[in-house]
């Protein structure tokens, strides 16, 4: 080793009676096996920063000895992070804690550095790449102080943004530390990735020894995947590691950074260390379908190549998911080249192992979460060229129509081709398909699925919606569609705009019959006018109208369309004329008021006499509604109407002239009329009617038969 | 007149005649008795006659007969790839009758259909291209001696051919496993600093689907990243080159490996298989859209010949042009019994002959051009013994 390093110590970081190293010993498949212990790397590392420390404090500042011990440990440091994007101590009081090992509280080099920097509470030391000499020396600096009247932990805030590649962190929840009697285990962190990191892999060494929270533990991937290997033996111990790999996994999906590497590699060294019987075991024993799958998809999505073909075959083969042996020997094949292959080839090849793992995993798949339809979609959105991608022109997923003209020639359909229907459908270019399907070529059964996927309320949404719409089709599926075209009808018609289409869906929702009737009830209250007006008239039009429903709501509604809707329907329901007219004839609104009075024509409430009355002495009422308001009274055969109509015929009389009729107008010849009809015999009535006989205006002659007039 | 020019007048005669009538009319029946008549008496001298058409040059052996330069069949045979024929002695009535048949296709049609790369028997009566003995040698068999690739595709014809059982015995189509031979042939293509192109050689007609399909796929990947299509539609295109004769593992074997010419009912068997190609990715798999159209219409030429008959008319689909053409050059360039493989020039020059006719034009000069500009980076790779497909 150069750069003045010492010679290659093994340091032995367990002491011999430490829980740790009895589970090193309860767990060596050998003697001669290897040892749980640091990385060679930061097991140089470690004493080479205590031994820089203590020269520090013992060296002035430009000694030789000193300078030298800086660039050793600086240089190893730079060295240790090459592959790692960061280095983390942990501190305990008499031991440090790296990549979930713990140094030996018996070695006195790391023994007092631990102390050190215990004293000074400091929780963890963070080293990223980039550091330098520089950094490295004015930390040490810092922590040569005296510990008990300065410790550096009460001054971290400051340091915080000292140096760039170096980080101290305090001791409470954001460390991991050793308690007391040396029992390795997690402190509160501030991340809750690497603490729950960490309790799993505490609880996967524990469930690989089978003593669920014994406190002998360390949790070194090789010495765990040891563990299983000698000690898997039932089904509880199997479900509790699988369940624990599960939990690694997920995690491994979620972190990032320096923790997603670090457990990528212990990950990756575990599977590697478990023989093939082994993990086949975990899976038969210790897994369902769906974990095994689980466990496959997410190692394929961040394991090394060989990793994950190991976890492949082994779930395979416990699964009884056959993988046919050529396949085995392509991914085989596969992951050398993404491993091992020339540099061209390798990240192509890592991805085609992958995809393939994917893939054959998805065979062993339950059923998809996505709902059908909507994962179809996906599907091909997914799929469509993304404007200023890469692809040329020509390149494409083969079209949607040309889809579904291939299924209807081939008299074969699938998920494809569902698909491009959609997709069709969604372009307003089901007339094509309509056209197609109605060839009478096409298989009768295939037909039929068609329109059961064209036909249906999803659809007709989007047809309704189109503009412009395709009449003609609508029409077709309206009809195989029946009442389940109502709902997107009644949609339709809540938004229409257009007076025509309007029309159209009302005469259409209106052959639907009486069965349509609760649907409209059930939309009424809280529509807006315009609807609430239009699911009024299309209930007026049915034949029959359900005998509960409340319309007299709706005759007092502030908008006075709808007002008339609900009129109209009143006067349809047995019991509720009367009601319809005194409401209409006393409506603030002329075309409910000519309502009323056209259906008091046929026999006017008594009632609503006097509201009439009052119409009629309203001097702002139009001729038309007075004409109508007098018709209408005289339909009620009383002395007092009578008397009414004669004085409304007549001009007063005086001492010296007689009583004769009023200038002609509408209301005359209206007056003249009634009187004709109701009150022909009565003699206070002749003198009116003789009048009107004598009358050289044709009109009021007419009248005076008792014909009915225009209006 | 000497017996072969009665005998070629005969036959002249036998093709026009074939041409007119169906199989059976009697017309077409004497036609062909005196042809066989005619060949029966050329053999009492001449037991294995041979002929050879070059443009309007007709050789009986090595000898031009001078006296028939004016026979218009000459012309015609060779321009529908007949540039020779050899009679064998025990030719048969039977034989001429096949022949005569084949021709007319050919003559008619003037397409070759890469679904129907059978192998005939050694037959009687042997024809095709001819070419200069010593001086044919296939440019890529050369170029296989000097290039070599880092691994053999057996795993991939191993692994095509077992896609292939479970779409015959089951109702999967095995998607993940097309992947992975598409992605590792393109490896394989990819595995050096310049593009290879690794094609197959078929040892054993029985491997002949599998083989097929894999050069296809590379051939596909090749001429679509030629183009310029981006990798994903590259292995697209590579997934629809390995499907596209799916379909024919629902054509019974004996039709596929039948010695001779197919009867009317054969032959319609062998035609669904586009068909029933599409019926199987169609129903199988939702992904695999693009190789369903691939596999319905690669059969069907530029001038819109070919099969199955479009219900509804339209133009084919950019993929299924780019894989018929990669599938038809793979046809001709593999060997049968009654002529050698074509050689890729001799391919290539039909592939430019027919671009516009029965290939699309750009792709017919696109797939020419790649194959000559990438001619030192074809390789013939080493076929292991993988089963039989």
């Amino acid at each position: 080793m150069g750069s003045g390093l010492p010679n290659p110590v093994r340091f032995r970081y367990f002491r011999d009676d430490s829980p740790l190293s009895r589970v090193a010993e309860l767990t060596a498949a050998s003697p001669d096996q290897e040892r749980a212990v640091l990385p060679r790397d930061v097991a140089v590392f470690l004493p080479l920063l205590g031994i820089a420390l203590h020269k520090i404090t013992a060296y002035p500042e430009k000694h030789p000895l000193l300078g030298n011990a800086i660039d050793a440990v600086s240089g190893h440091l730079r060295a240790v992070l090459v592959n790692r994007p960061f280095l983390l101590l942990g501190i305990a009081r008499s031991q440090l804690l790296v990549e979930g090992l713990a140094t030996d509280p018996d070695n006195p080099v790391l023994r007092e550095l631990a102390q050190r920097l215990h004293r000074h509470q400091i929780g963890a030391i963070k080293f990223t790449p980039g550091v330098t000499p520089q950094e490295v020396t004015d930390m040490l600096k810092l922590l040569s102080g005296d510990a008990r009247s300065q410790p550096v932990g009460h001054r971290l805030s400051e340091l915080e943004d000292r140096w760039e590649h170096v980080r101290l962190f305090p001791p409470a929840y954001d460390r991991i530390e050793l308690t007391p009697d040396g029992e390795q285990r997690l402190g509160e962190q501030s991340k809750a990735s690497d603490s729950s990191v960490a309790r799993l892999w505490i609880g996967l060494a524990a469930a690989a020894i089978a003593k669920e929270g014994a406190p002998d533990l360390h949790t070194d991937p090789r010495a765990i995947a040891r563990a299983l290997n000698e000690h898997l033996h039932d089904r509880e111990q199997a479900k509790r590691v699988v369940s624990i790999l599960l939990g690694l996994s997920r995690e491994l999906r979620l972190s990032h950074g320096g923790e997603a590497a670090m457990l990528k590699e212990r990950l990756s060294t575990l599977l590697n260390h478990i023989s093939p019987d082994t993990l086949k075991e975990l899976a038969t024993l210790g897994a369902d379908l769906a974990q095994r799958r689980k466990l496959v998809v997410d190692a394929a999505m961040v394991l090394p190549a060989g990793a994950v073909l190991t976890l492949l075959r082994s779930v395979s083969d416990a699964g009884e998911q056959a993988i046919p042996h050529a396949m085995v020997r392509l991914l085989t094949k596969l992951a050398f080249q993404a491993e091992k292959g020339s540099p061209t080839i390798r990240e192509e090849a890592d991805l085609a192992l992958r995809e393939g793992v994917r893939q054959l995993v998805d065979r062993w798949t339950l059923a998809d979460p996505n709902p059908a339809p909507y994962g179809r979609v996906l599907e091909r959105l997914s799929r469509h060229p993304t404007p200023g991608g890469t692809q040329t022109s020509e390149s494409q997923p083969a079209e949607a129509i040309r889809l579904v003209q291939i299924s209807l020639e081939t008299d074969t359909v699938g998920e494809a081709i569902w698909s491009a229907l959609e997709e069709l459908v969604r372009e307003g270019r089901s007339g094509e398909v309509v056209a197609m399907v109605e060839d009478p070529n096409v298989a009768d059964d295939i037909a039929e699925q068609y329109w059961n996927r064209l036909a249906t309320p999803g659809n007709m949404r989007i047809l309704l919606s189109n503009e412009p719409r395709d009449t003609d089709v609508v029409e077709t599926l309206l009809e195989r569609m029946g009442m389940a075209a109502a709902e997107p009808m009644l949609e339709s018609l809540e938004v229409a705009d257009n007076r025509t289409i309007r029309r159209r869906l009302l005469t259409r929702l209106g052959k639907l019959g009486p069965a349509i009737a609760p649907m409209l009830i059930e939309r009424l209250p809280g529509a807006p006018w315009y609807v609430q007006r239009n699911l009024l008239a299309l209930l007026g039009s049915l034949p029959e109208i359900p005998a509960d429903f409340q319309v007299a709501e709706y005759a007092a509604a502030e908008d006075p369309r709808v007002r008339r809707e609900a009129i109209k329907l009143l006067l349809r329901l047995a019991g509720h004329r009367d009601e319809a007219i005194i409401a209409a004839v006393g409506d603030d609104d002329d075309a409910n008021v000519r309502l009323g009075l056209g259906a008091a024509l046929e026999g006017c409430p008594p009632a609503a006499v006097g509201r009439v009355r009052m119409l009629l002495n309203d001097r702002k009422l139009s001729t038309e509604l007075r004409v109508l308001a007098i018709r209408v009274m005289g339909t009620v055969r009383t002395a007092a109407t009578r008397d009414w109509l004669i004085n409304q015929a007549l001009t007063q009389s005086n001492w010296f002239r007689k009583r004769k009729l009023m200038p002609k107008s509408h209301e005359l010849v209206a007056v003249v009329g009634c009187l004709a009809r109701a009150f022909r015999q009565d003699p206070n009535a002749q003198l009116v009617l003789r009048l009107a006989w004598e009358s050289s205006d044709p009109e009021i002659r007419t009248a005076a038969t008792g014909a009915v007039e225009d209006l | 007149m000497s017996d072969p020019i009665r005998f070629l007048t005969a036959l002249g005669q036998a093709l026009s005649t074939t041409n007119l009538y169906g199989p059976g009319h009697p017309a077409r029946e004497r036609a062909l008795d005196q042809a066989w008549d005619q060949l029966e008496a050329l053999q009492k001298l001449d037991p294995a006659p041979s002929f050879s058409f070059l443009e309007e040059e007709v050789l009986y052996r090595q000898q031009a007969l001078r006296d028939f330069k004016a026979w218009d069949w000459a012309k015609r045979l060779a321009k529908a790839g007949v540039q020779r024929v050899e009679f064998d002695r025990e030719v048969s009535r039977e034989d001429l009758s096949e022949f005569l048949g084949e021709v007319q296709k050919r003559v008619t049609s003037g397409e070759v259909d890469s679904s129907e790369a059978r192998q005939f028997r050694r037959p009687a009566i042997r024809f095709g291209m001819v070419s200069i003995r010593g001086a044919t040698a296939d440019v890529a068999v050369e170029v296989a001696e000097s290039s070599s690739v880092p691994y053999t595709l057996d795993d991939e014809i191993e692994t095509v051919g077992w896609i292939h059982g479970e779409v015959q015995t089951t109702e999967s189509l095995p998607l993940a496993e097309a992947n992975a031979v598409v992605r590792s042939l393109s490896l394989a293509m990819h595995s050096q600093s310049r593009m290879l192109m690794p094609l197959l050689t078929l040892k054993n007609y029985d491997q002949y689907t599998t083989t097929h399909a894999t050069n296809v796929s590379v051939l596909s990947m090749a001429l679509a990243e030629y183009i310029g299509l981006g990798s994903k539609d590259v292995r697209e295109f590579g997934i629809a080159g390995l499907l596209h004769d799916l379909g024919k593992v629902r054509v019974p074997k004996d039709i596929l490996v039948k010695p001779g010419a197919l009867t009317e009912a054969e032959l319609a068997a062998l035609r669904r298989h586009p068909v029933d190609g599409a019926r199987l990715i169609i129903a199988r798999e939702q992904k695999l859209d693009l190789a369903a159209t691939v596999a319905y219409e690669h059969h069907i030429m530029i001038n819109g010949h070919g099969y199955p008959r479009f219900r509804y008319a339209r133009d084919t689909h950019f993929a299924s042009k780019l894989v018929h053409v990669c599938d038809v050059f793979d046809a001709l360039c593999t060997a049968r019994p009654y002529r050698e493989a074509w050689t890729s020039e001799m391919a290539l020059a039909y592939i430019e002959e027919r671009g516009g006719v029965d290939f699309d034009s750009a792709l017919a000069e696109g797939f020419t051009g790649m194959m000559r500009l990438w001619s030192n980076q074809r390789i013939i790779m080493p076929h292991g013994d993988a089963p039989p497909a």
